[in-house]
């Protein structure tokens, strides 16, 4: 009877059909999915409200008109900027070869 | 594509590969939850929903140290577990335990298949019973999935095929007639 029962309990579980339960879950998983990216972007959306009330924008626009003169003139960034261009003119031609 | 594989690409939210992974283990866990439930399939297909929807939350928590299917278990057990507390809440005769030893007369009038004879055994022998010969763990993987003393877990197996022994008496008999 030991062996018996023994190989009556480790015979599988019965098979149960999917009958559209996969589908179930996916649409819940999918809801989930559109509810999460919603949230994202309401948050996303809070924050940049919040930053156009709380941030003094003509501030940063004194802030930007007073450097931009100086970054246009910096040696460093010219050769910075430069070097970038170059290397996207170079990885452009080893993808067309 | 193989398990890792889908695992892979369901932790990086595709959900076509998790659709695929729930396909693949969609059977055994709501066979398991069967078990847990006493069969009670509406009970034991929302408890898997909720189980593939936590997976599907956490999926990039699972670190692949054990298996997925016994990760998809440890879910559904706590699930289960939770739903069991609701539900003792709700009604206090509702979710009891059938811990107590089967007397001789109820062992008669118990019917000579499986499933019935399960159901008269407690929650934790069940879940033990059925993790460690149906669904192929090792006492170690069980007492994981359970959140049990690897003891305590072997120690249910044992009281819980004793048991089964009590309840399917005429078992042998009935499959040599």
């Amino acid at each position: 009877m030991n062996d018996e029962l023994d190989d009556l309990l480790s015979r599988p579980l019965p098979a149960v059909a999917d009958n559209g339960f996969s589908a179930r879950v996916m649409q819940r998983v999918a809801g989930l999915e559109w509810l999460r990216s919603m949230i994202s972007t309401a948050a996303l959306l809070l924050c940049a409200l919040a930053l156009l009330l709380l941030v003094p924008v003509s501030g940063i626009e004194d802030t930007l008109a007073r450097l931009a003169p100086a970054i246009a003139a910096s040696l460093p960034l010219s050769i910075a900027a430069g070097a970038i261009a170059l290397s996207l003119s170079v990885e452009q031609l080893v993808r067309r070869r | 594509m193989n398990e890792p594989d889908l695992l892979a690409r369901a932790a990086a939210k595709d959900s076509a590969a998790f659709g695929a992974l729930v396909r693949m283990h969609q059977s055994a866990l709501r066979g398991f939850l069967m078990r847990l439930t006493r069969g009670d399939g509406a009970l034991a297909d929302d408890l898997a929903q909720e189980t593939f929807l936590e997976a599907f939350r956490k999926i990039a928590q699972f670190r692949g140290d054990g298996s997925f299917a016994g990760w998809l278990y440890r879910i559904a057990w706590s699930r289960f577990l939770m739903q069991a507390r609701r539900r003792r809440e709700e009604s206090p005769e509702g979710f009891e335990e059938a811990g107590a030893m089967p007397h001789p007369e109820e062992a008669q009038l118990a019917r000579l298949d499986l499933e019935s004879a399960m159901s008269k055994l407690a929650l934790a022998e069940r879940a033990a019973l059925t993790l460690c010969l149906a669904l192929g763990q090792s006492h170690e993987e069980a007492a994981v999935t359970l959140g049990m003393p690897l003891g305590t877990v072997k120690s249910h197996v044992l009281r819980g095929r004793e048991k089964l022994r009590r309840l399917l008496p005429g078992w042998q008999r009935e499959r040599v007639r």
